[in-house]
């Protein structure tokens, strides 16, 4: 059997197919689209999708409460401070899907202090604050201490981080 | 086969070589034809921040349902649906590629959120993988199900249950990479186009230690796996981390789609590495269009115009400037271009064009993906959104009738060697010409009977249908066609009966005579039809001594003369002309007495003859171009010179080319027409002998004939000829 397909291989190659009227074709235009895989998964693919379903399968950890608050922790990141065209663009995330609650965020330098509030959005699987787009007109040039925290009823979370104005 | 005549095809000569080495490593490796490749081998060319390109992740169009489908049955060629129970479940198991949800397959929910969203379908399927394998499941849990994207789901607390089902799950998923990709000001998001600080891990576990790694303890310390710093370069990108926000390190990206120690990030390398395994390249082209949508073709008078449009998706990575916002940008514009051949000089090409290939270098409108909602810029069209050129094809007014496709596509004009070109289907805009000169039939003269040597006059009317006014070549302003008459089946056909007509194939090239639209009254301009007047043309047909007896089909059309689309719709018009035998003989009616003339003096004489024939006679008064008149010769013989010829004789043999009188049949009613002598009617023919000073006395006969002055053969004779004496004392 493996003869046979190696002798018909042979002679499509060899013949180019002319013979039988077969057509090798080379599509090679820019706009090619890739073809979609309809293989059977790789051992690989099915190992990781295994991996994925246990891990979405366990358990979770319940966030611990805030000492001294009577409030769970979550953790609250600063994941962008750029100065673009005039406005400081200060991003926040902030673990646990939340819609509810207040993001607070405090820029202080050397007596001066900029304090902007904003609202929370519920994402995927995390959330984020409402915010926060704050004419650099508002700071001066030099490194200001951003300190950004959230609070709704059950949950609080605090960062803080150095952002340098230009 | 044989060896000899397999070396005689050969096309190339190494390819004996080849195929030699393809012997041996296909001998080598056919047991492993069979055998799905493996892919342990590490992640390479993920770009943190460039995971995906905008265009590949808003291409809704890349899988219809049934190919959804398709992919999903092949990832599972067999579902364990009595696979034994596990995580709490009971068979049965439902597969993905089997699951249905309030009616639809989820082949057809991923489609029609794709829809929805404008995201790529393959897309929601990467993300049901890597959320929660639900691809290549053999059999997965209802749970699975319930949180299928894991939108709603954070890292350490319950799913939210408003977020929950299939559809459910992928309608959220789809309305946060929309917002994101829109850049709507109602969604924020924790990521910006720029940098941003994306972390490895959100804080491992020490399950040796029971205790999370790093300061807490207690809780997760997300920086103990640390971070970097992205320069998030794209929308897409943007909305991944915000689904997931966090980065593979490196360890990750070795270890394929395997495990990497505690630090090992896997989410978005495995969204990376599936979608190219499964779909190709996540990077899309940089300047790219596909046809959207286009107007109606539109159907147009030749000299008129028509508004037309042509619309086009930015499905590459890069924004499109127009003429408008080019320069500021400092990029190539994308302007509306001919094709099929690029820069094509169209015959359609309006005034408002900035080039005779070029329709416009704007765009009219930018929408949205949704081709509905304009975008904010309409200068700039932003990947996935969707330019529309408006412009104007402009019909000459002497252009051909009939269907015409001119292509179009976008092009960046001016860009470097080929990169003006973007790839888009060339499309057509099919425009209809139709005819700005037509006519209507109104009314012609009889089918003639016409003998040989006579001649019918003819007329035709039609009425101009068209849009612009017909002029005559006494009346066509300069440079515009005058409409004459011409022969036609086919056009400039060579006619029988064309003496006497401007030109051989033109029977007239001036209005006999131009009516209003009642077709009686006479309009105020003889020379110009305008839409709506009559036209008239008035010509003969006739039949010469030498055309044959019989009937002839002679057709006719208004034309203008030296347009390029010289034919005016339904103008045409036939006859069918009977020519008959003629016979043209005379009878002798009567003549002078014979006269007696002295030397040196005159005296008149005349012939009274009688048309005995079938045919009219004419005279030079009457006889027009192909008529041969019968004019009074000397006879015996025909031709002979007159010694008694006087100086009013046109010529030494033809006493008279007129007929002095033309009578009624009773011979002395004269004929209303007195040049024509119809059957029956009698001709006189008054004429002056003269006996010069040196005429021999005596008497002389002097013989005359009415002949048909011309007539080919014996043609001339018409069986009479008569004779005066004439006596010189």
């Amino acid at each position: 059997m493996a003869m046979l397909v190696v002798a018909a291989a042979t002679y499509v190659y060899v013949f180019d197919g002319d013979i039988l009227g077969w057509n090798n074709h080379t599509a090679t235009t820019q706009n090619d689209k890739p073809s979609t895989n309809l293989d059977k998964p790789t051992d690989e693919q099915i190992e990781a999708g295994n991996d994925i379903k246990e891990e979405s399968i366990g358990t979770k950890s319940d966030p611990v409460s805030q000492p001294g608050s009577g409030k769970q922790s979550v953790e609250v990141i600063i994941t962008a401070a750029n100065q673009n065209s005039g406005m400081l663009q200060v991003r926040a995330q902030i673990s646990g899907v939340v819609s509810i609650g207040q993001c607070i965020l405090t820029m202080s330098k050397a007596g001066q202090t900029v304090t902007k509030t904003a609202d929370t959005q519920g994402l995927a699987s995390t959330s984020t604050c409402k915010g926060f787009d704050i004419p650099v007109s508002e700071l001066s040039t030099g490194s200001w201490n951003a300190n950004l925290t959230y609070e709704n009823d059950t949950l609080s979370g605090t960062t803080s981080r150095v952002i340098t104005i230009q | 086969m044989k060896i000899k005549q397999a070396i005689r095809k050969f096309k190339q000569p190494n390819r004996l070589v080849l195929t030699g080495v393809f012997f041996v490593v296909t001998l080598v490796g056919v047991n492993s034809i069979n055998s799905a490749p493996t892919h342990a081998a590490p992640v390479v060319g993920f770009n943190a921040g460039r995971i995906i390109d905008d265009s590949v992740f808003t291409n809704a169009n890349s899988m219809d349902a049934g190919q959804i489908q398709a992919f999903l049955n092949s990832k599972v060629p067999t579902c364990e649906t009595w696979h034994a129970a596990g995580y709490g479940q009971n068979p049965p198991f439902i597969c993905l590629k089997d699951y249905n949800e309030n009616g639809r397959s989820a082949a057809q929910i991923i489609y029609d959120t794709a829809q929805q969203y404008q995201i790529n379908p393959q897309v929601l399927i990467v993300l049901l993988q890597k959320e929660q394998g639900l691809v290549t499941d053999t059999w997965p849990l209802n749970t699975q199900y319930r949180t299928a994207t894991g939108y709603g789901c954070p890292d350490t607390a319950p799913c939210d249950s408003q977020y929950y089902g299939l559809t459910n799950q992928l309608k959220w998923s789809g309305t946060m990479f929309r917002a994101i990709m829109n850049n709507s000001s109602s969604w924020y998001t924790p990521y910006i186009l720029g940098n941003n600080t994306v972390y490895f891990n959100p804080g491992p576990y020490d399950n040796a230690n029971n205790r999370y790694f790093g300061r807490f303890g207690d809780r997760r310390d997300i920086e103990y796996c640390g971070s970097t710093t992205v320069n998030i370069q794209n929308r897409a990108t943007q909305a991944l981390y915000n689904y997931t926000p966090y980065q593979p390190n490196q360890a990750s990206l070795d270890a394929g789609y395997g495990s990497a120690g505690t630090c090992g990030a896997y989410g978005n390398r495995n969204f990376y590495q599936y979608f190219k395994d499964w779909f190709g390249n996540t990077y899309g082209i940089d300047y790219s269009a596909n046809y959207s949508s286009q107007s109606a073709y539109p159907t147009v008078y030749q000299g008129q115009d028509a508004s037309v449009s042509l619309s086009y998706v930015n499905n590459g990575n890069k924004p499109w400037y127009d003429s408008a916002s080019a320069g500021a940008a400092g990029q190539p514009p994308v302007v509306l271009a001919t094709m099929m051949p690029i820069n094509r000089c169209s015959d359609f090409r309006a005034t408002t064009w900035y080039d005779c290939n070029r329709p416009t270098g704007l765009f009219s409108k930018v929408y949205e993906s949704n081709g509905v909602t304009l975008a904010a810029n309409q200068h700039v069209v932003q990947s996935g959104q969707i330019a529309r050129y408006d412009f104007t094809m402009s019909v000459p007014g002497d252009f051909y009738l009939g269907t015409f496709k001119e292509f179009f596509g976008p092009i960046r004009e001016g860009a470097p060697g080929y990169t003006w070109y973007m790839g888009a289907d060339y499309v057509s805009m099919n425009i209809t010409v139709l005819p700005a000169y037509s006519g209507s039939y109104v009314s012609q003269s009889n089918y003639p009977t016409i003998q040989q040597n006579d001649k019918a006059n003819i007329y035709v009317r039609f009425k101009n249908t068209g849009l612009y006014p017909w002029f005559d070549t006494t009346s066509v302003p300069t440079g515009q066609h005058p409409t004459t008459l011409a022969t036609d089946w086919s056009i400039n056909r060579i006619s029988k009966f064309s003496s006497g007509w401007p030109y051989e194939v033109r029977p007239a090239t001036v209005f006999s005579h131009v009516y209003e639209a009642d077709g009686s009254t006479l309009s105020s301009n003889q020379h110009t039809v305008q839409p709506g007047q009559v036209a008239e043309y008035s010509f003969p047909f006739t039949a010469k001594l030498d055309t044959s007896p019989g009937t002839y089909r002679e057709y006719f059309s208004f034309i203008r003369e030296g347009a390029r689309n010289w034919r005016i719709e339904n103008a045409t018009a036939y006859w069918d002309v009977t020519v008959k035998q003629s016979n043209v003989t005379a009878a002798y009616s009567s003549q002078s007495a014979y006269p007696t003339i002295t030397k040196g003096s005159s005296t008149p004489a005349h012939f009274i003859f009688k048309n005995s024939g079938n045919v009219a006679w004419y005279d030079d008064t009457s006889a027009t171009s192909g008529i041969a008149p019968i004019h009074l010769s000397t006879y015996d013989p025909v031709n002979r010179l007159s010694a008694f010829a006087d100086s009013t004789w046109p010529n030494g043999n033809r006493p008279n080319y007129q007929f002095s009188q033309v009578y009624e049949s009773d011979g002395q009613t004269l004929a209303s027409n007195q040049h024509i002598v119809q059957p029956g009617q009698l001709a006189r023919y008054s004429f002056t002998l003269k006996a010069s000073s040196s005429q021999q006395s005596g008497i002389y006969r002097e013989s005359f004939m009415p002949i048909v002055e011309g007539a080919p053969g014996y043609g001339w004779n018409t069986g009479i000829a008569t004779w005066l004496q004439v006596t010189i004392p």
